[in-house]
């Protein structure tokens, strides 16, 4: 990926540009020093002049209001100028109002992501919070020395600012103290905070960049650069970040390392600031010179194809297998996203979707965009959902809209790690409150199956499995601490919505073909074949974990891509690491999917793996196959696993059988019910007994008016055992009532058993 | 002091290319050595041969620092900078660097380094023009006093030329005739325009039938071309079929040419049987005659007492002609017992050799009698130390001779 850069040969502005923007993604904004408001053509890089502004007023900064929120109507840019006030200006050049904002020079104002506010901070070491019409909130903090930068996190509870070498970040809904480390040896000039992807970037006068977490912890630092950095801002989808120095402008991955460096004629780069659809950005110069930048050679990859953006309206596709197959596919208008996967690309353009069948690359169906601008894009086997931030919209491959999917609440938007798509279900992290999981019907626009997940903690990473039908659906995510979980898409009632299978992992990702999960975290690759085995046994799936650990992969890494059995990484350092895995466990499943059970127990004793009999015997428990499950738990020496399942295979009631598979799920309490349910009182007395759960086991005998002696004699000789009196009303009424004689129970039971037969 | 004028300073400190960076928090508070180092700098680049020096111990060197930085850059840029704010070394000397700064950070940005490698080159070029200006004024000047004789020559002859003119002048024209005149060359004229412009129209109506002809001839041209294109893809009906037979035909060719193929490929292997017959035959008939000639030069042994017997006619004749040839056995000193048996065998062979010979008989059908000759004729010469040997009579010495050299002839 590299930016093309497009700079008219004498500069338009005849002094430093130090305010720049986008008005909509192809228009932009530039203000100078020499007092005037320009809006720039993009095709001729011809500008025409907006307004005059005031002879004493020279802007240091531009921001506009969020887009997203604004829908079209008052469109409204704050602009700081040298004199210490704060403007709030039309799309149209009238400054609808101004304030005095800091004594000495304002230097940099900053709209909140939702809109609500606006922080400035200035010269005379203020960092000042505004209302929307710019009516003075508080003062967030007063520094004897000038803050150059202030800015929002992505949810506007947290703001960030640089007081000389070091960087603070308050927190507005709560009273603690800012959380402060020393960042730079210089000054820090600049700084910006993802809303997208949470991170923080900081620019100083020692010539270096460094990219932080939330809570400071540095991630990455650059080289020095000669000249100090000047201006920096993140893309909007996080996953970039642009640097501008003395004559050079700096493309860089979120992890820090460059993508590509331009070096320019325009003096220091005064201000950059990204279109709103993440494509292109603008940069003004110290000499005057805006220069004007756009995204080319993006590059992706599916099994044999490889995609790359040539130019801002042409793709070519290559297919790795022929050496001829070079498809060069273009578009009417600038070309703002693509993604490939299942055999079909999908390309977004300003204003439309090109859909390519890489069966007939020539013929692509071309469906008109309903939102201008797209953020995210997700395709899997049948369907692809584009969202605008505010809903979802989905797509067929035939060009067919299907339908909206409204997500409730308002802010914050969808990205790559909180929203996740399978054939029947799309899952959404809620808007505000980040416990809370919604899922949708892509087909329907309906609720599907619970509709909610509720979770303790702020959930990060939302994934959800692409095989198999909706009731095998799996959906796994991992919270604020790292842990992960699975759930259910519809869990039918049953008690543990979610279970934690891990821990210490950052990202998930599904494999396209089979419910395998990988997951990456702490300098390992953890691989889950069937992360559903939790709901079945436990203790199964800590043996059916596969650890792969991995060398060099820095402090940020990412889980690029799952297909076949290949794991792709992506190092902090920018290389992709390919890890192969092995190829059992997936040859396994599909034996297993198939019902193959004797060729998946070949399999496994010729590989005589305790992960491959782990999966076989989870599976195929879960399968209710209880011959190939007894062989699998012998071969995990689970005796007394083998015994319960060749007792409840031997057992002639069909009802029974199921009762004792659910218990061996280890859900006693749905065991319990069942026997209840289906009429076998008295296994259900025995259940609870044997599990020492007296006061159901009583319950479920007085309800039924039978046994209520063997309760009681088990409870006494259980007592007996252990010196004890008893001390329960409910056992002392009932023993005032009956009498214990063991002759009588073991006739009871005996009688029992035999009816049994 | 403002934060627009120190951003400017660190800016334009980077543009000229001062050799350390400034930070913009370098002049809140007053920072003398940092001015004295810009000034300096400064100075230098206005004026390389300055003696001064940024090392300022004492408030006194400060001072004529000052002072003497700001005479040169006078003296040197006419820019005139106030020494006390510069000596207050804060915001408002910033104020003060940037007024040279300005200067010397324009000057950078008009001229690239490009324009200072060709300013030479520029000038000596401009130098040679001027020269060639100023050859080119001695060349005038030495052209001027001609120019002046010519001119006064010429105006000698106006006093001529002036009664001449002014009779011309007063020689009135008749003005019907003068009209006249001018009427004619007008109605000319306009017959002139007309025919042009009725050209000019014909063309125009050319123009339009060739046009004409041109679309005529398009259309012409692609309705045939439509028709080629139709006829291109009609399809007759006969076609099928034609095509039907003509994969017959290939089918029926390819059976042929395979049939060919093996009808030529059986005649040559005939042609190679038959030529190894006849060698065989050849072979076989040399044996055969060297067999044969073995058996007469055997049999040539009891031959004159067969010859004998023929001339005598008599069967008694033959047991003394047979004690006779023991006698002549005895002579030759072999064994009487070996000469009967071996009498014998020849007689058996003899038998035999007729056998023989009639199968080539068989086999060669007309050369049979030649054979015959032949192989008495072979058997003849053996004999012939035999005959000379014996005492029989001559006569059948001379005839066996005589079939000799008849074979021979026919040979």
């Amino acid at each position: 990926m590299r930016l093309k850069t497009l700079q008219s040969s004498v500069a338009r502005h005849s002094d430093a540009v130090c305010a720049v923007g986008w008005s909509s993604s192809d228009e932009m904004v530039s203000c100078s020093d020499d007092h005037t408001f320009l809006k720039w053509n993009l095709v001729t890089m011809e500008a025409t002049k907006v307004t005059n502004l005031a002879d004493t007023t020279f802007p240091t900064s531009m921001s506009w209001f969020p887009r997203s929120l604004t829908r079209g109507e008052n469109d409204v840019l704050a602009l700081t100028s040298s004199d210490g006030k704060l403007h709030l200006i039309t799309r149209n050049g009238k400054i609808e109002k101004t304030v005095d904002a800091h004594r000495g020079a304002a230097l940099s104002a900053k709209w909140s992501h939702d809109g609500t506010g606006l922080i400035t901070c200035g010269e005379d070491g203020a960092v000042k919070m505004w209302s929307r019409q710019a009516m003075l909130r508080s003062v967030l903090a007063q520094f004897a020395s000038p803050i150059y930068s202030a800015v929002w996190d992505g949810s506007a509870s947290r703001v960030l600012y640089a007081s000389e070498d070091t960087c603070y970040i308050k927190a507005l809904k709560t009273q603690v103290s800012p959380i402060k480390w020393k960042a730079h040896d210089g000054v820090i000039t600049c700084l910006d905070w993802s809303a997208a992807s949470d991170l923080i970037i900081t620019g100083g006068e020692d010539g270096k960049f460094k990219v932080w977490d939330s809570f400071g912890r540095v991630l990455f630092t650059s080289a020095s650069h000669e000249t100090p950095i000047t201006s920096l801002a993140f893309s909007p989808d996080g996953s970039l970040f642009v640097i501008g120095s003395f004559n050079l402008l700096r493309l860089c991955d979120r992890a820090g390392w460059s993508h590509s460096v331009e070096r320019l004629d325009c003096g220091s780069v005064m201000a950059v600031g990204w279109s709103p659809d993440g494509t292109q950005l603008v940069a003004g110069g110290s000499h005057g010179h805006v220069v004007h930048a756009h995204l080319i050679e993006k590059r992706t990859s599916y099994r044999n194809l490889d995609i790359t953006q040539t130019k801002t309206n042409l793709i070519e596709v290559r297919d790795m297998t022929s050496e001829v197959a070079r498809e060069k596919l273009d578009t009417r208008d600038r070309i703002t996203k693509f993604s490939v996967a299942h055999d079909h690309l999908v390309v977004l353009t300003s204003k439309q979707i090109y859909i390519f069948s890489s069966k007939n690359w020539n013929t692509p169906i071309i469906v008109d965009l309903k939102e201008g601008n797209v953020s995210l894009l997700i395709q899997t086997e049948k369907l692809f959902v584009v969202s605008d931030g505010g809903s979802l919209y989905s797509y067929s491959y035939e060009g067919r809209y299907i339908c909206e999917i409204k997500v409730p609440g308002t802010g914050g938007s969808f990205n790559e790690s909180n929203t996740a798509l399978s054939n029947d279900t799309i899952v959404v992290r809620d808007r505000n409150d980040y416990t809370k999981v919604h899922l949708f019907d892509p087909n329907t626009g309906k609720v599907q199956g619970d509709g909610m997940i509720t979770h303790t903690s702020d959930i990060e990473c939302v994934r959800v499995s692409q095989s198999g039908a909706l009731n095998a659906r799996v959906i796994a995510f991992t919270d604020s601490s790292t842990s992960v979980y699975v759930s259910l898409v519809n869990s039918f009632g049953t008690t543990p919505r979610t279970a934690k299978i891990g821990a210490l992992i950052e990202q998930l990702c599904f494999n396209d073909l089979s419910p395998m999960l990988v997951g990456l975290g702490d300098g390992k690759v953890l691989v889950w074949p069937v992360p559903a085995l939790i709901f079945v046994d436990r203790e199964l799936l800590q043996k059916a974990v596969i650890e792969k650990p991995v060398n060099g992969l820095g402090k940020f890494p990412q889980l690029i891509n799952f297909s076949d059995n290949q794991v792709i990484l992506r190092r902090s350092d920018g290389s992709l690491v390919p890890i192969a895995l092995s190829p059992f466990p997936s040859a396994l499943l599909s034996y297993t999917d198939a019902s193959k059970w004797d060729q998946a127990i070949r399999l496994c004793r010729h590989i005589q793996d305790d992960v491959l009999w782990a999966v076989l015997a989870g599976t195929a428990a879960q399968q209710k196959n209880l011959y190939a499950a007894e062989i699998a738990y012998g071969a995990l020496d689970e005796g007394e696993k083998v015994a319960f399942l060749a007792d409840a295979r031997s057992h002639p009631n069909k009802d029974v059988r199921a009762a004792m598979l659910v218990l061996l799920t280890g859900k006693i309490g749905d065991a319990d019910s069942m026997l209840e349910r289906t009429g076998h009182i008295f296994r259900a007395i025995m259940l609870n007994i044997s599990t020492f759960r007296w006061n159901r086991a009583l319950e479920v005998a007085i309800k039924h008016k039978t046994h209520i002696e063997t309760v009681l004699g088990y409870r006494q000789k259980y007592l007996d055992q252990f010196g004890k009196r008893e001390n329960d009303q409910k056992f002392l009424d009932q023993l005032s009532k009956f009498e214990v004689d063991w002759e009588h129970i073991e006739e009871m039971i005996a009688q029992e058993m035999q009816k049994e037969q | 002091m403002s934060f627009r004028e120190l951003r400017n300073l660190c800016e334009m400190c980077r543009i000229v290319g001062f050799p350390r960076p400034i930070s913009i928090d370098s002049f809140r508070e007053p920072n003398f050595a940092l001015v004295a180092e810009l000034l300096e700098w400064i100075v230098l680049r206005f004026e390389p041969n300055a003696l001064i020096s940024a090392k300022c111990g004492t408030e006194q060197e400060r001072v004529i620092f000052i002072k003497s930085a700001v005479l040169l850059l006078l003296q040197n840029a006419r820019i005139k900078l106030n020494p006390k704010k510069l000596y207050m070394a804060n915001g408002l000397a910033v104020q003060e660097l940037i007024a040279p700064l300005k200067v010397l950070s324009l000057a950078d940005r008009g001229t690239t380094a490009d324009a200072h490698s060709v300013s030479i080159p520029v000038i000596r070029t401009k130098l040679a023009t001027k020269m060639q200006e100023v050859r080119q004024c001695a060349v005038l000047a030495s052209q001027l006093p001609q120019t002046g004789a010519a001119l006064s020559n010429l105006l000698d002859r106006e006093l001529f030329f002036r009664a001449e003119r002014s009779r011309a002048v007063s020689r009135s024209l008749p003005p019907s005739a003068a009209e006249g005149a001018l009427r004619n060359a007008t109605t000319a004229l306009a017959g002139l325009a007309g025919q042009i412009e009725e050209r000019l129209n014909n063309v125009n109506s050319d123009e339009r039938s060739l046009d004409e002809k041109i679309d005529r001839k398009r259309r012409e041209y692609e309705q045939l071309q439509k028709r080629l294109a139709k006829l291109q893809s009609f399809r007759p009906q006969y076609m099928d079929e034609y095509e039907k037979y003509e994969a017959k035909l290939k089918q029926l060719y390819e059976i042929y040419v395979l049939k060919f193929r093996n009808l030529s490929y059986l005649q040559l292997q005939m042609v190679e049987m038959e030529r190894a017959d006849r060698q065989r035959q050849a072979e076989t008939e040399t044996n055969m005659r060297q067999v044969v000639e073995k058996m007469r030069s055997e049999t040539a042994n009891h031959a004159p007492p067969i010859d004998v017997s023929e001339l005598d006619d008599e069967p008694e004749a033959m047991r003394p002609t047979g004690g006779a040839r023991k006698i002549y056995g005895n002579m030759i000193g072999a064994g009487l017992s070996d000469e009967d048996e071996s009498d014998e065998e020849a007689m058996a062979s003899d038998g035999d050799e007729g056998g023989l010979e009639m199968n080539i008989d068989r086999t060669r059908g007309a050369r049979s009698e030649n054979g015959q000759e032949r192989a008495i004729g072979a058997r003849g010469k053996r004999t012939m130390q035999h005959v000379e040997l014996e005492d029989v009579d001559d006569e059948v010495d001379d005839e066996v001779e005589h079939k000799d050299g008849d074979s021979g002839d026919d040979f």
